[in-house]
């Protein structure tokens, strides 16, 4: 016993210091997780959803995000720029960045102090990361906490867990946000610290969810099955997108599915164009065609259907 | 979740609707009526005392004063026969009148309509006979040279120089328990055998006391000959006995409130703890079976359409400071009794689903909560909230008793406490805290304070906002003091005199020291601007040494003209108040310990001491027209941080929960005259009924923080149509938008157009 304890002393001092990139932290979040939750966004991120919501979260390594509203004109960022990547559009106060010239050493973010380049992404020890986490405590009321999100957290598995292990050590309520698309070893090694897991089921059939996501969907349902003898609280979260799984029978398959696991609570998350508005912020295209985003209504027939059908709670938004 | 309110789907009765809907349009006369009889009554007793004087003039309006009973009413009685009507305090000012005559009907804030013969009377009858009478003019007489120049230069502003005392909790309770009758017994048990000041005091009071009980037996006689019996029957017991039923209580109250603005014109007349008060009344009913929820909820709600009945009359420059029409009648729910113990009832959460019906400007209502609330009521806060109105404000009892007991409150009376006006703090029925004395603005106070000269180092700058603290504060109370005495001397009043303790006890007029609690309270305005403008002198210029001093007053003198890098620079990368930092919410706290500290060393002429405030209402707006450029990176003129502890906009950045714990590094434990503090909220914040146990979770942490009050604008369609325009005002505001909470200014048009369609439809 004693072993142990001092085991789990080690573990959490190297915990401490553990490294990681975090594109943000937001406090006061309501829809991830019971209660108040401080949401950690992790960065890096293996599928590549057509409707991606946060493209920045994509890439592991910091990148320069770019808001034009917030430019100025003043153009520092050229002369700041080693490599020449930016040009001025002096007649319409507008830089352009030349991504591939970029090398990310974000010298522009430093001196652009009205901040319309900006730096997505900041490295953290899991102690800072922890520490902001727990400025918040007051505010769980008993079942709030710290939720990890991404990206996929699950990518940077290292700083995921230390983050975890201090926050249970602090006592704090701990959720999960991912893609379930993680070897299994790692997804184990990281849930077994957890409090509530919500796990995104995309789509049942393989082929199709590759071709969205480009990933395949056979790590995420074995996850899944996996996680239900571990982690106390499961909720399954579909995103519900147009052309690719918003109809009667692919949301429902996906409902069946987890139902047959035992899981009683499933999450429709509507489409929401948000990443086309970032995707410009970031110098991508945006690779979906659907512009308009879903509205509560749109989605209250699969929720109905999924009660009927099923018996499980459903909820509209996360 | 069971609905947390009362009846969540029943709408109000038709009667109701077409009032509430009659009150939002409004007439906007401007009403001479009483100004006329006022002045004729002064006419037949010059030479007299002053108090009788009023007392006479009050007994003569009340008399005369044309009234009108609406079909539609369920509560009857105002202090004009049409809603709305602009009644001007002649007695406390002329000159403001005289001088906007022709604008007054075409300002942009709040018009009022002005015949021209009312011009005429007012020009050839009404201005030449109070010039040179009125408080103003007096307070002018007498204020010394040095307090005017601190007026004149902006750093403070003295207020309640035009009109009677107000901003005070009636007795209620009394009125209603003893009735007329009862207090006129009391006042003449307390009058014989008095004599001099005192026994001109007694006979003022009963003088108006008199008629008070024949005005209401005026309305009495008219809704006779309307044919509505039942109401005349209502105003006869009310005029001579007490009230029984919980209807003849609220009338009662009704008429307690029209004939202390008809005497005073004054503001903030405020109900208080009506849940408390009208309970027994409530109580009895519910017990033989004489009432039911529906109907208490009818008559609830005929009470808070007359709430906005009454209209405040200001000047141009005082309409900026306190724009939308603001009266006061502040209501307060919940809370606890004198023991501490937990006093919520049937009737708290009535009057919450009245507020959720009707939405209207007023009543403002507040709610007391603390950590022993019961969970309930949170949610039922929430559900109101959730609708949008702003209302109910939140104030936290275990922040707020603390801090009337370093006033020297007794522990009960403290826990009795109530909300006056906007946010100030009062002891019901025994309190007169000149809550809205003064205000004094940091930030031109940190304006001078700079420009004193090329400081060597931060602690010789701090030295002198010291210092400056030190003499505009003794300054201010100087002029507090000045108009405090000439309330007394110029407008006593006996009848709000009569319904606040210990005036009948002592043989005193409230104005000049009756009441058992005397406070004055000055509020400081722009805490975060000073925090933030101090914070970033001493990392640009001394710690990191971006900047010389001259050279950032050069800067802050061409409004940053050709160096928007470095205001952005001061704006952007120098943390700011409102973002859980502690270095800078240091700031907000040193310097509001200091407020504090200087206002609480001076005495007031009634006998009672200083109790700061830090509150603006809407004052950051025309207080921050008196300021430059500022070293927090705001542009000359531009408003000051409103609300009184909310960051500036747009500077907090971290969500809700680091404002609260900004917020309480403020010296909040001596804010004992008030604070205030602003949250917007995105309508889905509060979605379905885990969205409002999670803000009830919000709410149980502003109490552990110990801050004093919130309040919250949920967002409305039209402020995100504002913050796309003006990106660089609102960039702190969240939308949710999918899995994820973004700045909205960051989305691009088309993302914001459908957030703003969306949330137009969730309203």
């Amino acid at each position: 016993m004693p072993d142990k304890k001092r085991e789990a002393g080690r573990e959490t001092a190297a915990a401490l210091d553990v490294k990681g990139i975090v594109f943000d932290i937001q406090h006061y979040a309501v829809h991830d997780g019971p209660g108040i939750r401080t949401l950690v966004f992790l960065k890096g991120c293996n599928m590549s959803c057509r409707w991606c919501e946060n493209p920045e979260s994509i890439e592991l390594r910091p990148e320069i995000v770019y808001f034009p509203k917030k430019c100025i004109g003043d153009f520092a960022c050229v002369e700041a720029c080693p490599e020449g990547a930016i040009s001025a559009d002096r007649a319409n106060e507008r830089i352009a960045i030349d991504r591939k010239r970029c090398t990310q050493c974000l010298r522009c973010a430093e001196v652009c102090t009205p901040e319309a380049v900006t730096v997505a992404g900041k490295e953290l020890t899991a102690r800072q990361v922890v520490d902001e986490v727990t400025e918040d405590r007051v505010f769980y009321g008993g079942r709030g906490g710290l939720t990890l999100s991404g990206g996929e957290p699950a990518l940077q598995k290292r700083f995921a867990v230390a983050i975890l292990v201090l926050a249970k050590k602090r006592g704090i309520d701990t959720a999960l946000e991912t893609n379930g698309n993680i070897e299994k070893a790692s997804f184990l090694e990281i849930v077994r610290h957890l409090d509530h897991l919500l796990i995104d089921v995309k789509h049942m059939d393989g082929k199709k969810h590759r071709r969205y996501t480009g990933m395949g969907n056979e790590a995420v349902l074995s996850n899944l099955k996996e996680a239900v003898s571990v982690v106390p609280d499961i909720v399954v979260r579909v995103p519900v997108i147009p052309s690719f799984n918003m109809n009667d029978a692919d949301i429902l398959k996906i409902a069946e599915y987890s139902s047959s696991l035992g899981i009683n609570c499933l999450h429709l998350l509507p489409y929401h164009a948000l990443g086309s508005s970032k995707c410009e912020n970031l110098g991508r295209n945006y690779p979906f065609g659907v512009k308009k985003s879903l509205s509560y209504g749109d989605v209250v027939p699969f929720k109905e259907l999924v009660e009927k059908k099923t018996g499980m709670r459903v909820r509209i938004g996360g | 979740m069971n609905d947390p309110i009362p009846y969540a789907e029943r709408k109000p009765i038709d009667r109701i609707e077409r009032l509430a809907a009659a009150s939002k349009k409004g007439r906007n006369l401007v009403s001479l009526e009483r100004s006329l009889l006022y002045l004729e009554s002064y006419g037949e007793t010059e030479g007299g005392p002053v108090i009788i004087r009023r007392a006479k003039a009050l007994r003569h309006i009340l008399e005369n004063i044309p009234i009108r009973i609406d079909p539609d009413e369920i509560i009857i009685g105002g202090r004009t026969p049409y809603p709305k009507m602009g009644v001007p305090s002649l007695e406390g000012s002329v000159d403001w009148l005289m001088d906007e005559l022709d604008t007054v009907s075409r300002r942009s804030q709040e018009p009022f309509s002005f015949s021209e013969e009312d011009k005429a009377a007012f020009k050839n009858v009404l201005y030449p006979a109070f010039k040179g009478t009125t408080l103003k003019d007096r307070i002018a007489g007498e204020l010394p040279r040095d307090v005017s120049d601190c007026v004149e230069s902006g750093v403070f502003a003295l207020h309640q120089t035009t009109h009677s005392q107000g901003h005070i909790l009636p007795d209620t309770e009394k009125w209603l328990t003893l009735g007329i009758n009862g207090l006129i017994g009391e006042v003449e048990a307390a009058g014989s055998g008095s004599s001099g000041k005192n026994r001109d005091f007694y006979e003022a009071v009963l003088v108006t006391l008199d008629a008070a009980k024949r005005f209401i037996l005026r309305y009495g006689d008219l809704a006779a000959r309307m044919g509505r019996l039942a109401v005349r029957e209502v105003c006869d017991k009310i005029a001579s006995g007490v009230p029984e039923t919980f209807m003849e209580a609220v009338q009662s109250l009704w008429f307690l409130f029209v004939i202390l603005h008809t005497e005073s014109i004054g503001s903030s007349f405020s109900p208080g703890r009506l849940d408390q008060t009208l309970y027994p009344f409530y109580k009895r009913e519910r017990e033989r079976g004489t009432l039911n929820d529906e109907t208490a909820l009818d008559i609830i709600e005929a009470f808070f359409v007359k709430c906005n009945e009454i209209v405040l009359f200001r000047s141009e420059s005082a309409a900026k400071y306190f724009a939308g029409f603001p009266i006061g009648f502040n209501i307060t729910l919940g809370g606890t009794n004198g023991k501490g113990e937990n006093t919520i009832n049937e009737l708290s959460y009535l009057f919450l689903k009245a507020e959720a019906d009707l939405g209207l400007p007023q009543p403002n209502l507040s709610v007391r909560i603390g950590s022993k609330t019961p969970s309930r009521f949170f949610d039922a806060c929430g559900f109101v909230i959730r609708r949008g109105s702003g209302m109910p404000q939140v104030f936290n009892d275990d922040a707020i008793v603390p801090a009337l007991k370093n006033r020297g409150v007794a522990r009960e009376d403290a826990r009795n406490y109530a909300l006056i006006g906007c946010v100030e703090i009062g002891i019901p029925g025994m309190h007169l805290g000149l809550s809205d004395a003064a205000m004094l603005n940091f930030a031109r106070l940190f304006e001078v304070s700079l420009r004193d000269k090329i400081h060597q180092r931060f602690a010789g700058l701090e030295r002198t906002v010291s210092a400056n603290m030190e003499y505009y504060v003794k300054k201010m109370a100087e002029g507090c003091n000045i108009v405090d005495r000439l309330h007394a001397e110029v407008l006593p009043t006996p009848f709000l005199s009569a319904v606040v303790s210990d005036c009948i006890e002592k043989g005193t007029d409230v104005t000049a020291g009756g009441a058992r609690y005397n406070f004055t309270g000055p509020q400081g305005v722009g805490i975060a601007n000073i925090a933030d403008s101090m914070y970033a002198v001493k990392k640009a210029v001394f710690d990191d040494k971006k900047i010389a001093y001259s050279a950032l007053l050069k800067v802050l003198d061409n409004n940053f003209d050709g160096n928007e890098m470095l205001r952005y620079r001061l704006m952007n990368r120098i943390p700011k108040y409102g973002n859980n930092i502690r270095e800078v919410d240091d700031m907000a706290n040193k310097w509001s310990r200091k407020y504090n500290r200087e206002v609480t060393k001076y005495k007031n002429p009634r006998g009672g001491s200083f109790s700061p405030g830090l509150y603006t209402v809407s004052a950051h707006v025309p207080l921050g027209m008196n300021v430059g450029a500022t070293p927090d990176g705001r542009l000359k003129g531009e408003p000051l941080a409103d609300g009184g502890l909310s960051p500036m906009r747009g500077r907090d950045k971290r969500g809700p929960i680091a404002v609260i714990q900004s917020v309480s590094r403020v010296d909040l434990k001596n804010a004992s005259n008030g604070a205030l503090l602003n949250i917007k909220f995105h309508p889905s914040v509060f979605e379905g009924d885990e969205g409002l146990s999670k803000f009830t979770d919000f709410l149980r942490g502003f109490v552990a923080y110990g801050n004093i009050h919130v309040q919250f604008n949920v967002l409305s369609a039209d402020t995100l149509k504002k913050a796309k325009e003006n990106p660089e005002e609102y960039s702190d505001l969240v939308v949710r938008v999918a899995g994820y909470s973004a700045f909205f200014v960051d989305l691009n048009e088309a993302l914001q157009d459908d957030i703003i369609e969306r949330t137009e439809h969730a309203g």
